[in-house]
Formats: structure tokens, C-alpha cells, sequence
């Protein structure tokens, strides 16, 4: 008998790592800029060839490593980022698991020149896959250059899958304006060849987003800050104009790093949800900050997915951010209304977007349309002779493209957007109760109510379905009012609806329901939420039931659960009977996040001004 | 066809009758009634598929006939004439034109044939309709029984209040009559909560264990009967598919609810440790005021039972609200907390009769948070119970 378990000698471990850190050449473009960031460079430089197939070249002036680390940085799990368990348990870096430079050297030919500040003299390192290394003295510039050529040379499979290069370019461009927009306090320069895509100097949060994403963006980004015992968000969410059809403005950072999260994009698009249409996604940019002992990174290898210790806190703290964002941009929804409600005089504050007259752009390799530029060859042809080290890149002088020009437009070609809005007036919504008096009521449905000078007409039905799902919402984590039944329903049900329910029961049971599943075909009603009047109960769980069976049921059942709720009682919802219980419903949706637009997007509520109805009667 | 009444007689006619016309009729000629004259005798008849009644007074007959009278046109004619006048009431027997003189006016309104109504195949869904056939007792009279004056009332106006609207369990749509001989029970319940009325007098009359289950609608009606009245059940192949009740010179036939009523006795608790006692006064005014402030849709209020106070409360989350009222009590526990549907409670409470001795205190009984309370103007009196079931906080 043979054994049959070996240690994977460490070349093949390497590549095997490689195949989850490296995937393509943005791939590599992320973990060597995420490794200039951790060595507190203020100065990236990217260059590529043949989309990154060819080389990879960054160039850095960070701290630079010693002849020892050098060494040490392209063996497996060797880091200078993590000493102890602990520390895993509170990153702060970019990396740190120690393996991308080890699989990237299994997978490409790799040179890395590097210094530190204190040393007279560099180190250069060459590697191939498979033979030692070589270490050797040099002069170079204080930090660290990595040049990858010929990525996934020695593994035909995986060149094989490389996209067409435009995409492969763009999937650089994107990472590559993500650590721009993030990291919006350094300078990122951005080479396709010897053609400058962009060299953006130090900015503002602000103009770096408008410098990368484009000019068109001026006056539609509404700032979000916001901040609790728990996270911090700042940063911006677009207005409603420049929403796309596409996913492809949505930039979300935590400490620093790009992410995606299912929750908190939840949030976003709930706060949207009655502003946008359903094809449409909101444009945001944000930064989350949170202590890194709550937040888990080290979940997937590719480092971008991220496990919070709170869920909802996160859901819920991004929700009233950009609720509260909107709200005070008037976003929701009513410009005037609000103006009219308000009393606090209006606080005029511009956005103070003076675009600085140099501007960088100039290439559009992808377009086709070549842009002359003056950045010599030399630039990157012998590197360690013209990056000096202090001198920044030369910004390009022509000024005339300054007009419309972004990178993003270059890379991605314009967006089509826009009308221009109205400044976006800012001013403070919280707290103010409308003065509101009730008119008259078009039972069932219709509330009529004068607020200043305007009539409101109140669709009692969307409302009710606003209130009801804020209420389901509020008390997911605190009271929910079950109703016990003295004779439980016995109720028959198809097969795959009985499946569906096993799914949503917990919920159900969270939001007030008790059901007991007694077979594959009969289920026994013992409680019903509070809410639900006597007589729809079997109708209403029907109906949830039904809604949730063709939808793919991962996340936010509880969500999505409250919202059927709510809109299968708002359909049945009895009418208002005294002028009292008129008032404290009007009340009560005022106290709702969004009293104009129900969670399914039903305008609740009409305005009508004095001159539209003089109107009528012209 | 010809006959004469005084107006007052043909008024006290109508509003026996009319209840049975349908506020709107799938069937047009159910809108009608049926009149017809004999014997100088009148007979109208009013039906909506599910109640029938059927009204005889007497008139002088000049011919005999019959005709099919549009009901509210006729009735709302009617009702504004002088009490003491004498209606002369003639048909065309060519046009069916009816004529009602009233000695100072006179009117015309169209009447149909009575072979329209009788000729409907929908009529009581059976075979044939045939009216006589129902009145005359065709079908098999079964169980009888009589309710003394002030009985029906009694039974019905305390329970209709919680039928269920579930049209999914029909036998909760209606009010469930037990009849033991001794005595008679109502019961109805929609679930959250039960209400039992009892009654056992002696001039009444019930039969051994029948039990049948009215419909609302016709529950209603009884509410109003203020009269003795002779109970008949009417058999359809030795099944109970209808109900007579004969009152004075008035038969009210009703369909009846053929479906098996909830085992309502397992769910009342039997050990109730814990007694409540309060004045009923004061606890319906303390729901009134704090229900205000409690949330409009769940509608919950809590009560906080300690040894000499109970404490109503309603609040409501998402506007910041809350109303506490403080009223004293007699409570044999140490503390209770509960909490119900404040509409609920308070229709529960309010339907509660309070008899002589036990001035104004009504008794609430607790076992378990989750098992139902009782409440009862006394804890030894079983005339009227109420059990509602509490709201628990998940
Ligand atoms: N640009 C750089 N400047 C300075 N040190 C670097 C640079 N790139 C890599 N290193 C060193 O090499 C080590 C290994 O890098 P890497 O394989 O990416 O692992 P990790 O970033 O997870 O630590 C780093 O911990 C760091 O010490
Ligand atoms: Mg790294």
C-alpha cells in the first residue's frame, strides 16, 4: 500500500493560490497598487501594455524594502502586515494574507527594483517560475517598481480565458479609478503604452470623483455624511438625473478598500426605490469607515466581500444616511411642498466646482481617436531614470480639452446625461411638523388637506402601505404584536407553496405570524399579526406566499415580506371614520421616511398649488 | 284583484316584511313582493333566496288575486300616508297596474305577474320553488322549540356582534343555537374572541341536542323580534336545511348554516386561577381614552394587573405616543400583564351585563398569558361569557 498524500511542493501551492488572487491582469494591477498603498506611497504610477498581458509596471515612492524583505516578499504567506492572530482580527492594511506577490511571480515573469529611503543603494529582484530568484544591487529612485511581463505565459489555460483586450483594459481602468476615487489625497498617473490615460494630482474628495467620473456629475451630487456610535458614511449619491441603466456608477468603499455588499446596496436602492424607476441604479460613491474589529475582510481571497458583525446596523445606518441625504436635497420629492413647510430660511450653499485649468486628459486609445500628448517615451521606456524621485509627472499642458473630457468619458464613452437641474438647495427638513388640516374625505381612498397655500389630495391606500411598512421595518428587532387564534385555520396548500413557506417562515414568524407546516400539503394558522383584520387572514398569507414563490428567495425575506404585508392591508384597509383618526394618520405618514411615495412606488401624495387650480379655471 | 286596509295595518305589514328584500337584488324580481288576497285575508311574501318572510293580516277582499309589487316604491309610498286612512288597493287584472287610493291621493305603479316569481329556478335553489310547499310545511317539520318573549333578543343582539367574516369558515359566519332541553345556548366567535349566552326559562321550550347555526343576516332579524316565537325545523331528506319561526302573524323562514361548528368548549380554560374585579364603568372609559393614543393599526393596549390597580395603556412606536390610565381594582395574584385588541376588549366589556348584585363590577379570569381570558359579570354567573384571546409580544 502506496501513500497517497504529498505536500504540494511550494511552486504548485503558489500557482493554485494564483488561480483565486490572480485571475486576470486587473487582478494584478489591484494587488500591487494595494501594496503601494500599504507602503504609504503618495505617488502611483500604472503602466500598461497589450491590456496588462504584456507588462504590468507600477512605480511607487513608498517605503521601499530591504535586501532581506525583498527576499522574503515573493515566498508564500510572507508579510510585513500581520504578525499575530490579533492583528487579523484588525486590518488595516490592504493586504495581508501574504500570498499575492508569491502567486503573481508563479504566473509571470517578474522584476521588482525597490529602496528604502535610507539606504544608498536599491535592490532588484528578478524572478521567473520555477528558478531561483536573483537579488542584485542597483540605483534607483527611493521605493518600489514591479514590472510583470508576459502574465500567465507558463499557463496557456488561463491566458487562454483572458478576455478581448478592451475589456481586459477596461476592467484595469475600473479598478485603477477606484483607488483614484478612494485614495482621492495622492496622485495616481495612468499609462496605456506611452499614452497618458490620466495623472491626477492630490484633490478634493469632490473634484477628484467629477475629474474621474466626469464634469456632467457637477450639481447632481449630493453629499451624504453621516455618523454613529457605530460606522461613519460620507461621500455622495447622485440625484435622480444621472441614475443609469447600468450598475456602473456605484462606488463603495470600506475603510478604504472597494466592496461589494449586498445589504448596504439594499439599503441604497430602498431609499431610491420611489424615485427611480425599476431599470434604473443609483449613482453613489461611499465611504464607509468602521472599527476593523467588526468588520471581517478575510473572506473570499479577492478581499472586495466583507462580513459585518451587524448586518442591519449597517442596512439600517446606510438607510437613514441617504434618506436623510435626499430628504434635505429635496430629492424627496417636492421641491416646494418642503420650502413652503419649512422655517428655516434657505441656506444657499453652491457646490464650489472651479475646475482647475490645467486638465490631464487626453488619450482615447479605445475610442480610436488619439489625442496628441508630450509625454516622452522615455517616461517609462528607462523608468528609474525619469521618475525622479520628488518630481511629479508632467501635467499635460494643452488645456483646450479641458472642456467635457473625463477618463471615465475616455474609457467608457460619455455617459448620456444630462439636463441641468436647479442648484440643489440644501436646507434642514428634520424635525418640522407640516401644519396640515384636514378638508374633507372621498371615502374609502381620497383624504383632502390644506397645508399652506396648497391642497393635498392623500391616496389613504399608498399611505397606509408607507406606514405599515416603516412600522414592520422599526419593529423587525423590538415588539411584534401576534394575535393568538382561539381556533387555528387548517388550510390546504400546493406542494411548492408549502416549499416556498418552509423558506419565509421564519420571518413570517418574526413579523407576528405562527404557522405550523403539518404536511407537505396542510399547514395549521395558530397566530396572525395584529394587523391583519379578521376574515383576510387566509387571503393575506396567500397572497405573501404567492408574491415570495417567484421571487429567488435569498436575502431580505423579512423586507420583502413586509412589503406584501403592507400592501395586501393597505388594499383592504377600512375607511377612516372621525376627523381625529384622519388627523393621526396624516400624522402618523408624515413620520414616515418618504410620505410621498409608498415602498411599491405609488404616489400618496398630490399637490395642487393655488395656481394650478387657478389654472383649472383659466 | 281588489281589497281594503287600513293604512297603519299595511304599514305594520311593510316593516315586517321588508327586512327579507335585499338592499340590492342580484335577482330584479326578488324587489318585489309577493301579495296575495283570499279569504279576506292578505298575504305578503318577501324572500332573498336565503330569508324568507311571509306576513298575513286581515282585509276585506273585494276580489280575489294576486300580484308581484315593486317592494320600496310601494313601501316608501306607504310610508308617508296619514296612519288612519283606509287603502284601497286594485289591480288591473289587464295591465297589472296597481292603484292604491289612500282617500285623498291616488297612485299608479306597475305590478308583474306572480308567475315571474314563482317561476325563477334560483328560488331556494331546490328543484322547483314552491312557496306554498315552504309556508305549508312540505317539507318535513322536525324539532320544535319556543322562545319566550325577549329570548331572541337576548340571544342574539349579545353574540352577532362577533361572527367572523371568514368566508373560508362558513360556520363562524353565523351564530351556533344549542339546544339541551333545559336551556338554550348561542355562541359565536370569530376567533379571537368566543361569546356564550344562556338562557333556560320556564314557559320556553327547547328541544334535546339540536344544534343549528343561523346566519348573521338572520340573527339580525331576530334581534328585533320582541315576541314569543314558535321555532319549527324544516327537514330536506331527513337533513336540516331551514328554519321556521313563527311570530304572531308572521312566518320568517331561514336558511340554515349546514356546517360543523368549532369545538368552542375545548378552548375555554377551566382553571382560572386569577380573578379580576373591576368596575365596569371604568374600565370601558380608561380603554376609550387610552386608545386614542395607541396605534391605529394594531390597535393593542396593555393592561398591567397588580394587586388593587390595573393599569391601561396604548402607545404607539412610530409617533412617540402613549396614554396610561390607573383605575382600582380587586386582583387575587400578585402582578398580571396582558394584552388584547383595544376594539375587541372593549366590545367584549361593554356586552357584558351587569345584574343587580354585582353593581356595576364585572370579573375577568386569567390562567395562562397565552390561554384566553373569561369575562363575566360574575364569576359564578354563566348567563354571558366572553373569552378573548390576549396579543402576545413576540
Ligand atoms: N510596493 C511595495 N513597497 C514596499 N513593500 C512591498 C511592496 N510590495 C510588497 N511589499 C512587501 O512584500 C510583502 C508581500 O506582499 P504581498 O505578497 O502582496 O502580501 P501582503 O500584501 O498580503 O502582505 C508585503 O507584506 C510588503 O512587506
Ligand atoms: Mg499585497
Amino acid at each position: 500500500m502506496s501513500n497517497k498524500i504529498n505536500i504540494l511542493p511550494e511552486f504548485i501551492a503558489n500557482q493554485i493560490a494564483a488561480g483565486e488572487v490572480v485571475q486576470r491582469p486587473e487582478s494584478v494591477v489591484k494587488e500591487l497598487v494595494e501594496n503601494s498603498l500599504d507602503a504609504n506611497a503618495t505617488e502611483i504610477a500604472i503602466i500598461i501594455k497589450d491590456a496588462g498581458k504584456q507588462l504590468i509596471h507600477i512605480i511607487d515612492n513608498g517605503t521601499g524594502m530591504s535586501r532581506e524583505d525583498l527576499e522574503l516578499s515573493i515566498k508564500r504567506h510572507s508579510t510585513s502586515k500581520i504578525y499575530t492572530l490579533e492583528d487579523l482580527e484588525e486590518i488595516k492594511t490592504y493586504g495581508f494574507r501574504g500570498e499575492a506577490l508569491a502567486s503573481i511571480c508563479s504566473v509571470a515573469q517578474v522584476e521588482i527594483r525597490t529602496r528604502q529611503e535610507e539606504d544608498k543603494i536599491g535592490w532588484k529582484l528578478i524572478s521567473e517560475p520555477l528558478k531561483d530568484a536573483v537579488i542584485e544591487p542597483v540605483i534607483c529612485d527611493k521605493g518600489t517598481q514591479i514590472f510583470v511581463k508576459n502574465l500567465f505565459y507558463n499557463v496557456p489555460a488561463r491566458r487562454k480565458f483572458l478576455r478581448t483586450n478592451l475589456t481586459e483594459f477596461r476592467y484595469i481602468a475600473d479598478t485603477v479609478i477606484k483607488f483614484a476615487i478612494s485614495n482621492y489625497n495622492k496622485r495616481f498617473t495612468f499609462y496605456d503604452y506611452d499614452q497618458l490615460i490620466f495623472d491626477l494630482i492630490p484633490d478634493t474628495f469632490e473634484n477628484r470623483i467629477i475629474k474621474t467620473l466626469g464634469k456632467e456629475l457637477i450639481d447632481h451630487l449630493i453629499p451624504v455624511n453621516y455618523s454613529n456610535n457605530y460606522l461613519k458614511i460620507s461621500g455622495f449619491i447622485g440625484t435622480k438625473e444621472i441614475a443609469r441603466k447600468t450598475k456602473s456608477n456605484q462606488y463603495l468603499f470600506l475603510n478604504g478598500r472597494s466592496i461589494v455588499n449586498r445589504s448596504i446596496n439594499f439599503a441604497i436602492y430602498s431609499c431610491y426605490e420611489a424615485i427611480l424607476d425599476k431599470n434604473k441604479h443609483p449613482f453613489y460613491i461611499l465611504m464607509l469607515e468602521i472599527d476593523p474589529k467588526k468588520v471581517d475582510v478575510n473572506i473570499h481571497p479577492q478581499k472586495n466581500e466583507v462580513k459585518f458583525d451587524d448586518d442591519k446596523i449597517i442596512f439600517n445606518s446606510v438607510f437613514e444616511s441617504i434618506i436623510k441625504s435626499l430628504k434635505t436635497f429635496h430629492q424627496i420629492p417636492d421641491i416646494d411642498y418642503f420650502e413652503k413647510l419649512s422655517q428655516f430660511p434657505l441656506q444657499k450653499e453652491l457646490s464650489t466646482h472651479q475646475f482647475p485649468n490645467k486638465q490631464q486628459i487626453l488619450v482615447n486609445k479605445i475610442t480610436g481617436e488619439i489625442i496628441d500628448n508630450q509625454v516622452s517615451k522615455q517616461n517609462f521606456i528607462q523608468p528609474q531614470g525619469n521618475f525622479i524621485q520628488g518630481q511629479r509627472f508632467k501635467e499635460n499642458p494643452k488645456t483646450s480639452y479641458t472642456r467635457n473630457f473625463s477618463a471615465y468619458d475616455i474609457l467608457f464613452g460619455k455617459p448620456n446625461i444630462i439636463e441641468k437641474r436647479e442648484n440643489i438647495k440644501p436646507e434642514e427638513l428634520i424635525n418640522i411638523e407640516p401644519q396640515i388640516k384636514i378638508l374633507g374625505y372621498l371615502a374609502p381612498k381620497y383624504l383632502f388637506a390644506l397645508s399652506q397655500d396648497d391642497l393635498l389630495i392623500i391616496n389613504t391606500f399608498a399611505a397606509t402601505e408607507r406606514i405599515l411598512y416603516e412600522t414592520f421595518r422599526n419593529t423587525e428587532n423590538t415588539e411584534r404584536l401576534r394575535q393568538n387564534m382561539l381556533f387555528p385555520i387548517k388550510l390546504n396548500l400546493p406542494q411548492d407553496q408549502i416549499a416556498t413557506l418552509r423558506m419565509i417562515n421564519n420571518e413570517l414568524e418574526r413579523l407576528g405570524f405562527e404557522i405550523v407546516i403539518e404536511s407537505n400539503s396542510t399547514i395549521n394558522l395558530i397566530a396572525i399579526p395584529s394587523e391583519i383584520k379578521s376574515g383576510d387572514e387566509i387571503n393575506i398569507l396567500k397572497e405573501i406566499i404567492e408574491e415570495l414563490e417567484n421571487q429567488e428567495i435569498t436575502e431580505f425575506i423579512y423586507d420583502k415580506i413586509s412589503l406584501k404585508l403592507a400592501k395586501s392591508l393597505a388594499l383592504r384597509k377600512g375607511p377612516l371614520q372621525t376627523k381625529e383618526e384622519m388627523e393621526e394618520f396624516v400624522n402618523k405618514l408624515f413620520t414616515t421616511t418618504n410620505p410621498f411615495f409608498s415602498p411599491s412606488k405609488k404616489t400618496i401624495i398630490k399637490i395642487l398649488k393655488n395656481s394650478d387650480i387657478d389654472n383649472y379655471f383659466a | 284583484m281588489k281589497f281594503k286596509v287600513p293604512m297603519n295595518e299595511m304599514q305594520s305589514l311593510l316593516q315586517k316584511v321588508m327586512p327579507a328584500i335585499p338592499p340590492k337584488a342580484t335577482l330584479p324580481i326578488l324587489e318585489h313582493l309577493h301579495f296575495s288576497a283570499e279569504h279576506g285575508k292578505l298575504r305578503a311574501i318577501a324572500t332573498d333566496q336565503d330569508i324568507t318572510i311571509i306576513v298575513t293580516i286581515n282585509v276585506e277582499t273585494e276580489h280575489e288575486g294576486s300580484v308581484l309589487v315593486p317592494g320600496r316604491r310601494f313601501e316608501q309610498i306607504i310610508k308617508l300616508q296619514d296612519p288612519s286612512a283606509i287603502l284601497e288597493f286594485t289591480v288591473d287584472v289587464e295591465n297589472l297596474d296597481i292603484k292604491l287610493f289612500t282617500g285623498t291621493g291616488k297612485y299608479i305603479i306597475k305590478g308583474l305577474n306572480v308567475d315571474e316569481y314563482l317561476d325563477i329556478p334560483e328560488l331556494f335553489k331546490a328543484e322547483k320553488p314552491d312557496i306554498e310547499k315552504l309556508i305549508s310545511g312540505n317539507f318535513k317539520a322536525g324539532a320544535k322549540a319556543i322562545f319566550s318573549k325577549e329570548e331572541a333578543k337576548f340571544l342574539s343582539s349579545k353574540t352577532v356582534f362577533a361572527v367572523s367574516e371568514d368566508e373560508y369558515r362558513p360556520a363562524m359566519t353565523g351564530v351556533l343555537f344549542q339546544f339541551r332541553n333545559e336551556y338554550v345556548k348561542a355562541v359565536a366567535t370569530d376567533s379571537y374572541r368566543l361569546v356564550i349566552a344562556k338562557s333556560g326559562e320556564s314557559e320556553s321550550q327547547y328541544p334535546d341536542n339540536l344544534d343549528i347555526i343561523l346566519p348573521k343576516r338572520t340573527v339580525e332579524l331576530l334581534k328585533k323580534i320582541d315576541e314569543r316565537i314558535e321555532i319549527t325545523t324544516l327537514e330536506t331528506n331527513d337533513r336540516i336545511t331551514h328554519i321556521r319561526f313563527d311570530v304572531d302573524n308572521t312566518i320568517f323562514i331561514s336558511k340554515i348554516i349546514d356546517e360543523r361548528f368549532p369545538p368552542y368548549e375545548t378552548v375555554i380554560p377551566l382553571e382560572n386561577k386569577y380573578y379580576l374585579q373591576v368596575s365596569q364603568k371604568e374600565l370601558i372609559k380608561a380603554i376609550n381614552r387610552v386608545s386614542i393614543q395607541a396605534n391605529t393599526f394594531s390597535k393593542h393596549v396593555k393592561l398591567s394587573i397588580s394587586k388593587n390597580q390595573l393599569v391601561v395603556s396604548g402607545r404607539d412606536e412610530d409617533m412617540g405616543t402613549t396614554g396610561d390610565e390607573t383605575i382600582s381594582c380587586e386582583f387575587n395574584g400578585d402582578t398580571f400583564e396582558t394584552g388584547f385588541n383595544f376594539k375587541f376588549l372593549l366590545e367584549a366589556v361593554q356586552n357584558i351585563e351587569i345584574d343587580e348584585k354585582s353593581d356595576d363590577i364585572i370579573t375577568i379570569m386569567f390562567s395562562e398569558p397565552i390561554k384566553p381570558v373569561l369575562i363575566k359579570s360574575n364569576p359564578a354567573s354563566d348567563d354571558l361569557v366572553m373569552l378573548l384571546m390576549p396579543v402576545r409580544i413576540n
